[in-house]
């Protein structure tokens, strides 16, 4: 009986060590999982299907493990952690069935599934598809996230039927494939009936991963799974959104708010950008609509921080300024009206009438009046001011002074 | 379901009866088996403990789950707090040491120690139970949406008792009190 009993059968090498002459050939009598691995979830024994087991066979289940027997296809008795032996009165299911097959021998055909009950961790979920949403600011918005969650395989026997099927083995990538499906159609669902705003969606993280673990656990619960973390990593819109709430960051940190707000910011980093680049990149052109920033730019700070002083600063405005034929005659903004009166803002997202324009831009006819009499004067007025600013040399000064005027 | 009862308690047939017949002429395997019934005891009482306290798990998931439709998003937090919380106590209470020995030990049972373990264990039972009330408390907070933090807190107190009981529970069998 002893020598009997010293047989083991390895399920990790899937074979049969008779290591006691006389044993019978075939029969099982120690079934336990020895080759233990996080990341398997289900394993059956036999892996190649259903064998002998000899009544009194000792069944070993691990901590944190559970053996389902399955008899003919059927999930039968389910086993706990600890050393089983298996008898009638222990495998009550199973040996009902077998006392009317076989007429109570003591041997009978079964296999058996071990289920891994460990927390499964590092589940990476993610959006392959961007999620909508109406945000109040930002309009449609299109959301990705990812994160991680962690499962327990809690009911084995309805996961092995509901889930596993035959298969001789089951992995944790294939749970978390498995499950990908409802993470997204929760969190589709969460956000899409919970969150006004991408806003709040960044404000509580916590209560979403929160709330995702109440709404998954039906759809886990029935395979017989049990989420039991839920992560948000992050929730993020697309990079030209982001760039908007860092501009909008960078505005509110300069002060600069109101409707044109956007316009003067611009305007601002356009001529700081000017600055860094001495004698590189503006030439003639964006020397000039530096000058018109930079023109905007004491009125901004005036605006916000109550600067320049009354009174004005001594030196400026610098000899030469305001260049010859500015402002234009008739002023700025132009007669008859900027922007024009009807039409803008344009009304339900829709350009005004006549917008684009259909020969360049101004529209015609809304133009501003009396442009500078000679526009080439003005613009070696502004490059004269360059220079004076220290932004152009004389050289690069007279070299497009020869460039204009030939 | 006779036939259901684990041969480990009422081992008179088959090969483990036979067995165990055997070995009980080795002097001392008679005292470790009887230690292995009341490990086995335990055992069966903590698996019982621990499926209540998943049902009640369950339950305050329930309340989420209504409180979250209700627009209570704010709440998602507390609550999976005390849903870790059940889990954190039901994991102690499933590997909590057992009060019958272990396998290597020569000594007899205690059985003023016994006592002590099985005071312990019912209080956790009572304390368990008195779980029903507060989360029908808390379901009725949940339903009307009103004084939800407060009858989170109330759950809350009933596990910091559990926690406390088994912290007790645990220095009893390490010989600390």
């Amino acid at each position: 009986m002893f020598g009997r009993l010293k047989r083991a059968v390895s399920d990790g090498v899937n074979s049969v060590t008779n290591s006691v002459t006389g044993a019978t050939e075939g029969l099982i009598e120690v079934i336990e999982w020895r080759d233990y691995d996080p990341k398997v979830i289900v394993k059956r024994f036999p892996e190649n299907g259903p064998a002998d087991i000899k009544f009194g066979a000792q069944l070993i289940v691990r901590p944190n493990q559970a053996a389902v027997f399955f008899y003919q296809g059927q999930a039968l008795d389910v086993f706990g952690a600890g050393t089983h032996t298996l008898e009638t009165a222990n495998l009550p299911l199973l040996m009902n069935i077998i006392k009317h097959v076989t007429g109570g021998h003591n041997i009978f055909s079964a296999e058996v599934f071990f289920v891994n009950q460990m927390v499964i961790d590092d589940m990476k979920w993610g959006t392959p598809n961007p999620i909508d949403l109406k945000d109040p600011d930002l309009g449609w918005v299109q959301l990705r996230a990812f994160g991680e969650f962690k499962v327990r395989v809690t009911d084995p026997k309805l996961f092995i039927n509901e889930v596993v099927g035959g298969r001789r083995m089951y992995s944790a990538q294939e749970v978390r494939n498995f499950l990908m499906g409802s993470v997204r159609t929760k969190l589709n669902d969460l956000i899409g009936t919970t969150f006004e705003s991408y806003g709040k969606i960044r404000s509580n993280t916590e209560d979403m991963a929160a709330a995702m673990k109440f709404k998954l656990r039906e759809d886990f619960g029935k395979y017989g799974i049990e989420l039991q973390d839920f992560f948000i990593s992050d929730i993020s819109v697309p990079e030209e959104i982001q760039e908007a709430f860092r501009m909008r960051a960078k505005m509110g940190a300069l002060g600069i708010s109101g409707p044109n707000a956007y316009t003067q910011f611009q305007a601002s980093n356009a001529m700081l950008e000017a600055a860094k680049n001495p004698g590189t990149g503006g030439q003639a052109m964006s020397a000039g609509m530096g000058m018109g920033m930079g023109m905007m730019f004491p009125q901004m700070m005036q605006q916000s921080m109550g600067y320049p002083p009354q009174g004005g600063y001594p030196g400026y405005p610098p000899p030469g300024y305001p260049p010859p034929g500015y402002p234009p005659q008739g002023g700025y903004p132009p007669q008859g009206g900027y922007p024009p009166q009807q039409g803008y803002p344009p009304q339900q997202g829709q350009p005004p009438q006549g917008y684009p324009p259909q020969q360049g831009h101004p529209p015609q006819g809304q133009a501003p009046e009396g442009p500078p009499a000679d526009p080439n004067q003005a613009k070696i007025a502004k490059l004269r001011e360059l220079v004076e600013m220290g932004v152009l040399t004389q050289e690069e000064f007279e070299a497009k002074v020869a460039a204009i005027q030939g | 379901m006779e036939e259901v009862k684990d041969l480990r308690l009422d081992n008179r047939q088959g090969l483990g009866a036979k067995l165990e017949e055997l070995v009980k002429k080795v002097p001392g395997f008679e005292g470790y088996l009887d230690r292995q019934k009341r490990r086995h005891a335990d055992t069966v009482h903590r698996e019982y403990l621990s499926k209540l306290l998943s049902s009640k798990k369950l339950e305050v998931q329930d309340i989420g789950g209504a409180l979250l439709s209700g627009g209570g998003l704010k709440y998602m937090t507390e609550l999976d707090s005390l849903s870790n919380g059940i889990d954190k106590v039901n994991n102690r209470i499933r590997s909590a040491g057992s009060a019958g020995g272990n396998f290597f030990s020569i000594q007899d049972i205690d059985t003023e120690l016994l006592d002590r373990i099985y005071e312990y264990d019912l209080a956790l039972l009572g304390e368990i139970e008195s779980l029903d009330d507060k989360l029908g408390t808390l379901r009725s907070a949940a339903e009307t949406n009103d004084n939800v933090n407060a009858a989170i807190s109330g759950v809350k107190s009933v596990l910091n008792g559990l926690n406390s009981s088994l912290d007790g529970r645990e220095k009893i069998l390490k010989g600390l009190e």
